[in-house]
């Protein structure tokens, strides 16, 4: 589904944000990618959606390259960041047909999966406003609910459940697992460690840039939780954080 | 309350200067950014106070010297005023700070009183720029006036005060009014530029003067500035009249005027700000039954953007209307009568052989494609992570553009072309060259935002009015017409073919544009 070898990613002004980072991704799988503050995760994830170019390293998405095919690349994919920057001259509505629109997806599919998710979300009522009047949380759902809407392979999602409600949380969290028994993937970074502990198949660890662990949540967390791990792993590398 | 506001006006200041760009990142492209802004500037400023340093030298030989500071204050509080209309709203209610400025410890007042310095620090820069090298120039040429000159060096860092506070407030009214009306911003575009055009047409009655009539009627040349401007009697006598009176009483009604202005609005400030930032709701929507082209989506997209924002309509489009009013008023007034009004024998071959340019030349001034890449924003993201390539986005971009500049251009040349007498082939030129023309700005500009392309904006205006592609745009307009009216000139027989072979370079230009944008990924954009 995703193959990353060898990413490395320097920024303008000399430093090294991602170095030498490898990762795969099978179909059916959560994984989820932990770190610190400034660890590299959301420039990792901005490298294999195609918005950050890196120095070296490939990424390959179902075996298609992100740079020689961008476009091919995102028509499987969808992202959601952080703190969801939409165009707030728009209305809810009108933003979900301008996504759909670019993805081609039929008007008969469109407005079922618009229906199904708004509800879901609890957006339906909202989706004729301007995105300027939504409150975090609702851009954060109605981001979300864009990036469903062309049923994607590969969900990538950064600190997903930052400003979400508790139902609007354990709906995203049950979205991602039927995604996962369709054979599709998700993968997203948190900081929230007990949800990527329950959720996620596999965990990846990334310190300044370089990943520490990788591996399914089972063999790494064994007999203690994910926060042992995560803490130990920071300390024990001499931690600069 | 003091060194709140200058802490305020800081933060701003090396936003807007781009201090801390400079300082601290080792970025070259914010440093070519800078660089190439910082030249924009001076170069339009420069034209500008060898306009205002050759208007004060009619003066002199008109023998109607006493004018002269008169004018320099009614220009240098047009220009205040004009620019602060545009962005006084944004800036004192609508930026993205604005709730976090809130929530400090420090008084309303002193939030406003730091961002009116900010407006007032680079509206006195401008002024100082602008009228200083007309006002050595009378120094020059009237030695005597050394103590009006003295006058005049205290009194300016009082001009821009009066012209900020009534652009503010009447830009903060104009958006209540429209505020309550479905369709706001093109109501607020159709009154802005109604207000313009008033300026415009007050203007225009001055302008047909001639130097016999000037002498004439200098007397009530003067009135009608005095009159245009009550304060400009205060401040000419103060100055010409070295009545220290006057001076005092015109800096301190300037300093009465925004104490008074920060105070009152101080009070209403809270309510205001949430009229102005106030959405409108509605729970009707309807769910789509056709599929766009991607295409089209796009073009869709970018002309929802563009006619959201009423600054970047007015922006844009001010080239195209003041075109098509000269277009019409040659039909209805006609060529005589234009000829008779301006004063100019054989206007109407100069018209005839002017039209593509005045056309080319207005219309290309301000292509949206200058600022929308940038006005993507925090945004950007989307259009990078979506199956889009750069062709199609920088596509929409300019079709977008396009869309709105080519009927207003079409129709212009539509109206001169056929309001003329002509051969076939000057009206062929009048279509050709402003079309090209439009293509080609629209090219530029695309090019240059990618070039100097800033999403990390807080307030629109930045990138609307100030931003390096925009005032690029103006310069670069200057040195692609240029060349063309200096040919037109020296070879009026040749000047259609000229414009028509200026025309089939442009097309070439924008061909080798297209292949060099299209080359470049989104994610390489940043």
């Amino acid at each position: 589904m995703l193959e990353i070898k060898q990413l490395t990613k320097t920024y303008k002004g000399g430093k090294k944000a991602v170095s030498d980072l490898s990762l795969t991704l099978e179909p059916g799988e959560i994984h989820g990618f932990i770190g610190h503050n400034g660890a590299g995760k959301t420039t990792t994830i901005k490298c294999f959606c195609g918005i950050t170019d890196f120095d070296s390293g490939s990424i390959k998405i179902l075996g298609h390259d992100i740079t020689k095919e961008p476009v091919l690349c995102k028509q499987n994919i969808a992202y959601i960041p952080d703190n969801p920057d939409l165009y707030e001259h728009l209305t809810g509505m009108q933003y979900l047909n301008f996504v759909a629109d670019i993805y081609q997806v039929s008007p008969e599919k469109r407005n079922e999966n618009i229906s199904t998710f708004a509800k879901a979300f609890e957006l339906t009522d909202s989706l004729g406003d301007v995105i300027s009047s939504y409150s975090h949380g609702m851009k954060q759902k109605l981001a979300i609910i864009s990036a469903l809407i062309h049923e994607p392979t590969l969900l990538v999602l950064d600190e997903p459940f930052v400003g979400l409600d508790p139902v609007a949380s354990l709906t995203l969290k049950n979205i991602m697992k039927q995604m996962c028994s369709e054979g599709k993937s998700v993968f997203f970074s948190t900081h929230v460690l007990e949800v990527a502990e329950k959720l996620c198949h596999k965990i990846s660890i990334i310190k300044n840039g370089s990943l520490i662990i990788s591996g399914k949540t089972e063999d790494i967390t064994k007999n203690t939780s994910l926060e042992d791990v995560f803490m130990e792993t920071i300390i024990s590398e001499g931690s600069s954080i | 309350m003091i060194q709140n506001a200058f802490s305020i006006f800081k933060v701003y200041q090396s936003k807007f200067l781009m201090i801390n760009q400079l300082r601290f990142k080792k970025d070259q492209q914010k440093r070519k950014q800078a660089f190439f802004l910082i030249f924009s500037y001076i170069f339009l400023l420069g034209m500008f106070s060898f306009y205002t340093a050759g208007y004060v030298y009619a003066l002199h030989y008109l023998q109607l010297s006493t004018l002269t500071f008169s004018y320099l204050l009614v220009l240098a509080s047009s220009f205040c005023f004009l620019f602060t209309i545009y962005q006084s709203n944004s800036l004192l209610f609508l930026s993205r700070d604005h709730e976090q400025l809130l929530a400090f410890p420090c008084t309303i007042s002193s939030i406003i009183l730091g961002k009116l310095l900010f407006i007032y620090v680079n509206q006195l820069i401008f002024t100082l720029v602008i009228t200083l090298p007309g006002a050595i120039l009378y120094l020059i040429l009237t030695p005597s006036s050394l103590v009006s000159f003295l006058y005049y060096l205290i009194a300016l860092a009082f001009i821009p005060l009066i012209p900020i506070v009534f652009a503010a407030a009447l830009g903060a009214l104009l958006t209540i009014v429209t505020s309550r009306f479905k369709h706001k911003t093109l109501l607020k575009v159709i009154l802005s530029f109604a207000f313009m055009a008033a300026i415009f047409a007050g203007s225009f009655s001055s302008a047909n003067l001639n130097e016999a009539k000037i002498i004439e009627l200098s007397v009530s040349l003067e009135s009608k500035i005095h009159s245009a401007y009550p304060l400009a009697t205060l401040f000419s006598n103060g100055i010409q009249n070295k009545q220290v009176s006057s001076l005092l009483l015109f800096c301190g009604l300037s300093l009465a005027s925004i104490t008074l202005f920060t105070l009152l609005l101080s009070k209403i400030y809270l309510s205001l700000g949430s009229v102005l930032s106030a959405k409108e709701t509605s729970r009707k929507y309807q769910y789509s039954n056709q599929k766009k082209s991607i295409l089209k989506a796009l073009v869709g997209k970018e002309l929802r953007r563009y006619f959201s924002s009423s600054l970047y309509i007015m922006n844009t489009s001010v080239g195209y209307l003041m075109t098509l009013a000269f277009a019409i008023s040659v039909p209805i007034l006609g060529v005589e009568k234009l000829e008779k009004l301006m004063e100019m024998q054989g206007l109407s071959k100069v018209i005839v052989l002017a039209a593509p340019i005045i056309i080319a030349s207005m219309n290309a001034m301000m292509p949206s494609s200058a600022a929308a890449l940038s006005l993507e924003g925090k945004s950007f993201w989307i259009v990078q992570t979506l199956p889009i390539s750069s062709k199609q986005l920088f596509h929409s971009k300019i079709l977008a553009h396009l869309s709105i500049a080519v009927p207003f251009t079409l129709l212009s040349s539509a109206i001169l072309a056929f309001s003329l007498e002509m051969l076939p082939l000057q009206r062929l030129a009048t279509f050709i060259m402003p079309l090209c023309y439009v293509i080609l700005s629209s090219y530029i500009g695309l090019t240059l935002n990618i070039k100097f392309v800033n999403f990390k904006w807080e307030n629109e205006v930045e990138i609307i009015k100030q931003s390096t592609p925009i005032l690029l745009m103006l310069v670069v307009c200057i040195l692609i017409v240029a060349p063309v009216i200096i040919l037109c000139i020296n070879f009026p027989a040749m000047a259609t073919l000229i414009q028509l072979i200026a025309s089939f370079i442009s097309l070439m230009i924008c061909a080798i544009l297209e292949q060099k944008n299209n080359q470049l990924s989104l994610s390489k954009i940043a």
